[in-house]
């Protein structure tokens, strides 16, 4: 028995009811007091009448008014509306291509195993992958993965059917001609490729129909704690990048950036991949975590998955989702120390003879020195349509904060784009009350729509600081899209940005978060991402009490006397409260104190670090390349340099990342079989050999049965051709339309109600006059 | 001399209320009066253990009941997703034909009437469904969805499950008609 629709019923039928009986009586009212008081009717009949039309006038006002409340407000104001748990139409995801001849058709992803486990303050991933050829011929597969983009990519692992290969690291240019040719041999191949520093591709090459792949992907990463609390992220989802209006000197190379036509000319390529979607729910995933933190800690929370955890000891934790997920949204694990002044580490590697170090700062988490610094601030704010709905919102109520927190001798200037851009003022304008509350109600005006376009925002942005060199100039920069000319936008940042600090916030799965964090750090500003919708504000909000304050600014490493090392980042960035920094160091053997200054508002700081004291950790060296690497390409586009110096920083690059093996974007990994395994004009017959892993391989990724994994529908079948029927029927999605669902009797009744009242009033109004 | 028009036009805006309000009050009432006759019928055809419409003139037969142990909530499937099917109770979207075990039941009903509570259910909540096999089976709601477009994509391989989605317009309290649709999605439970 619906109970509610039932109240609201008979609630509406009691208003009807009363309404009528109400007017009725007025009715019959008046005419009784026309027959009693007919000597007075001449002269009290204008004001009678007036009197009665009033009254029934007032009746029927009152009861609309009624009306309209009784359907608009009772018993649905007990629901609050849910966030959907995921809009199918937004579902993305890593995807597989096979590709043979012309013929492009899907595979299917039978399973992802992502095993991570952090040391201290780096991480190394292992990204296991099955797949299978569902066409009906040889194929080659390509895989497109976004990883995090701080992340050195090192060894490649494959089994194609009952073979294992293993890659190697090779100058870019060479590994794809060892690939192609083994491709043309019918040999079994494989090439990793760096697309963008945050997105690889792995080609598969020979792969015979309804044959497994198992390709296994390993990289390290470096983590920092923010504000306190570590994070460790697993992009699991491969946002469509939003494409810009083509310019001038981009016709020739493509959207990328790294202005290279080889590299081009493979991303467009790839970008044709990312129509294919079908396999999107085909994606299941399993993490497991192994966290060795070395301290001990408050707490372990993912951010959107269930998880188990199991404690080993104070320090070392296990993680394991309880089932597979699906690949929809990034996988996030944060966790906190319970000594909140774990202030400062070194770690420590030898490789080749020379010490790597990552040396960590972590400012305290409390600004004690409070310096009331001049400030100017412009707010970009994206109000492009994907940013309807919560994120508009939430970043309306956090830039609202931000203005409130202003002081009356900052200057302000908030920007706004979508596939335009406009300002609040010409140029920043002094945070009076007034001028603060006239920002506020611009603010709340704002509504999302249309598309995306950073550049001239951003342009406009950068030239419009007006004040002069000692004070403290930041650029707010929000947006939840997705961005393809990087490059452009680099060159950009680097040449207007002068002595401003730059701060960027991703919000949602799909910003490029390789663009905003290093954008940010060009900027020499920071980075926030923000996953969940419900954070927005918050997370706004201790941005901008963090920048209020930098914790100190003008850092320096001094390193002793005799030690010659590399070091990255330089220019080392400001320190703010609550936001690490970590410097990679490379030298001969390191012993000494090294010595970091700095300035705390006018304050001189000093910090010494023993340089022989760090802590041995695997996986440091490949850091600092990594860390060298991102140094060489943020210098090759921001210092802008000629031809020749283009090609000292290419090979310097390419040395770096053939020495320490890593995937860049001069550097691939390749891996081929020897013995062609494509049948030519030969049958092989049924001749099976004993599967024998390698040692070091993880039997349990690479060791299946093929009966096991591969879903039943697909092995049952036996002619090629129907298999590929088959394997298309199961992806074919199908979409059913939906019935409208809805009544609406409430409005019927209502405007049935407004025309029996209005006809009701017209007689008592006429039927009267034609009484007398 | 007008007061004769007058009348007459508010005489008709008079009749012309009476029925709407009539005929709007009937979408309640049916809904209401009709489910209690659907509970019998339904009763009474599981008791005769065959296929049978609820009344002689209906074009539509009762397949099913949906039981909501939480709200104390159960409504009649109807074999049809018509709008004079959907009068009555709630209809099953028609794609019994293709119907296999991999395919989802999906059931639509108004937002006004009897898929109102709708808005109550939440993630995690167990849903019973009893279908003409008579094999009281249970699901629980695995998650809720809003579609801009009134139309559901479905993945085949997706769900090795039974499972049974549930949908009606959005937002609830709005009293437009939309494209919009929420969609809650139930696994079945072992």
């Amino acid at each position: 028995m619906p109970l509610g629709l039932f109240k609201e019923y008979i609630m509406l039928i009691f208003f009807i009811l009363l309404s009528l009986s109400l007017i009725s009586f007025g009715i019959i009212k008046r005419s009784e007091f026309n027959e009693h008081q007919l000597v007075s009717k001449q002269l009290f009949s204008p004001l009678f009448t007036a009197i009665i039309i009033l009254k029934n006038g007032l009746v029927g006002l009152t009861l609309s008014i009624l009306l309209v409340l009784s359907l608009s407000t009772p018993l649905r104001a007990e629901y609050s509306p849910k966030q959907p748990s995921i809009n199918l139409e937004d579902v993305e995801s890593g995807q597989l291509l096979m590709r043979s001849g012309n013929e492009l058709s899907s595979a299917i992803l039978l399973s992802t195993d992502i095993k991570i486990a952090v040391a201290g303050s780096a991480s190394r991933t292992i990204v296991s992958q099955r797949f299978i050829n569902t066409s009906k011929t040889w194929a080659e597969g390509v895989y497109v993965f976004p990883i995090g983009e701080n992340a050195a990519v090192d060894t490649l692992k494959l089994r194609i059917g009952e073979r294992f290969i293993e890659g190697i690291i090779k100058e870019k240019l060479e590994a794809k001609v060892i690939y192609e040719e083994a491709k043309a041999e019918g040999k079994k191949a494989s090439l990793i490729e760096q697309q963008k520093p945050n997105l690889f591709t792995n080609k598969i090459a020979n792969i015979g129909p309804g044959e497994v792949v198992v390709v296994q992907i390993e990289f390290q990463s470096k983590l920092l704690p923010k504000d306190g609390s570590w994070e460790l992220r697993v992009p699991l989802v491969s946002a469509p990048r939003f494409d810009m209006p083509t310019i001038e000197e981009d016709i020739k190379f493509g959207n990328t950036g790294f202005s290279n036509a080889k590299i081009n000319a493979d991303y467009n390529e790839n970008i044709d991949i990312k129509v294919i979607k079908e396999e999107e729910l085909f994606n299941p995933v399993e993490i497991s975590i192994d966290l060795n933190t070395g301290f001990e800690l408050n707490s372990v929370k993912s951010a959107f998955h269930k998880v188990d955890i199991e404690k080993l000891s104070n320090g070392h934790h296990k993680i394991n989702l309880p089932g597979p997920i699906s690949s929809d949204r990034d996988f996030v694990l944060r966790w906190t120390a319970k000594d909140k002044d774990t202030q400062t580490s070194l770690f420590k590697e030898t490789r080749a003879g020379e010490d790597h170090l990552l040396l960590t700062l972590n400012p305290p988490l409390t600004n004690k020195n409070k310096y009331s610094l001049e400030r100017e601030i412009i707010f970009i704010q994206d109000i492009s349509g994907s940013m309807s709905g919560e994120p508009i919102k939430q970043s309306k109520v956090g830039l609202e904060m931000a203005i409130r927190r202003l002081k009356s001798n900052d200057k302000f200037n908030i920007v706004l784009f979508n596939s335009h851009y406009s300002s609040y003022a010409q140029t920043p304008v002094l945070a009076t009350a007034k001028e603060k509350d006239k920002a506020i109600k611009y603010v709340r005006r704002l509504s999302a729509e249309k598309g995306t376009d950073m550049y001239p925002a951003l342009s406009f942005s950068l030239n419009n600081f007006r004040s002069n060199k000692s004070v403290l100039k930041q650029l707010i920069f929000l947006t939840d899209g997705a961005v393809t000319e990087e490059s452009r936008l680099f060159s950009l940042i680097n040449n207007e940005l002068k002595t401003a600090r730059l701060f960027t916030i991703g919000i949602g799965s799909a910003p490029n978060s390789f663009f905003m964090s290093r954008a940010a750090e060009m900027g020499r500003g920071s980075h926030i991402h923000i996953g969940d919708m419900d954070e927005i504000s918050t997370r706004m909000g201790e941005l901008f009490s963090k920048i209020e304050n930098p914790a100190i600014t003008d850092l320096e490493l001094k390193l002793p006397k005799g030690f010659n090392a590399e070091v990255y980042p330089n220019p080392l960035p400001d320190l703010y409260v609550g936001d690490p920094l970590s410097i990679a160091i490379k030298g001969g053997k390191a012993t000494g104190v090294a010595v970091v200054t700095g300035k705390i508002g006018n304050q001189k700081w000093v910090a010494k670090i023993p340089l022989d004291q760090g802590a041995e950790q695997i996986g440091i060296a490949k850091l600092w390349a990594r860390e060298k690497i991102s140094n060489l390409e943020r210098n090759r586009i921001s210092l802008n340099p000629n031809e020749n110096q283009k090609a000292h920083i290419d090979s310097e690059l390419l040395q770096t990342a053939l020495n320490y093996g890593l995937v860049s974007r001069l550097s691939s990994m390749v891996a081929v079989d020897i013995t062609p395994s494509r049948p030519i004009g030969v049958d092989f017959g049924t001749t099976k050999l004993k599967v024998a892993i390698p040692d070091g391989w993880d039997p349990k990724q690479f060791d299946y049965k093929y009966k096991e994994i591969v879903p039943q529908k697909l092995q049952q079948i036996s002619s090629r051709n129907d298999w590929y029927n088959a394997a298309n029927l199961m992806q074919k999605t199908e979409i059913q339309s939906l019935p409208q669902t809805s009544l609406n009797w409430k409005v019927s009744i209502l405007f049935s109600l407004l025309s029996l009242l209005m006809g009701l009033i017209t007689l008592s109004i006429w039927g009267r006059k034609n009484n007398v | 001399m007008y007061s004769k028009l007058f009348t007459a036009l508010g005489c008709c805006l008079v009749v012309f209320g009476l029925i709407g309000i009539a005929k709007a009050s009937m979408q309640p009432i049916k809904a209401i009066i009709g489910q209690h006759y659907l509970e019998v019928a339904w009763k009474e055809s599981l008791k005769a253990n065959k296929l049978s419409k609820p009344w002689r003139s209906a074009d539509f037969y009762m397949i099913g009941e949906l039981t909501v142990p939480k709200l104390k909530i159960s409504r009649v499937i109807l074999n049809s997703a018509s709008g004079e099917a959907m009068a009555w109770g709630i209809g099953r979207v028609n794609n019994a034909q293709t119907s296999s075990k991999s395919n989802p039941i999906i059931l639509a009903g108004h937002r006004d009437s009897h898929m109102q509570f709708m808005s109550k259910l939440n993630i995690g909540d167990k849903i019973e469904l009893m279908m003409s096999d008579r094999i009281l089976k249970t699901f629980i709601i695995s998650k809720t969805d809003i579609t801009k477009k009134p139309e559901l994509v479905m993945a085949a391989l997706n769900s090795e499950n039974e499972s049974l989605i549930l949908t009606t317009c959005w937002p609830f309290n709005s009293q437009k008609p939309g494209t919009e649709r929420y969609i809650v999605t139930a696994e079945a439970a072992f």
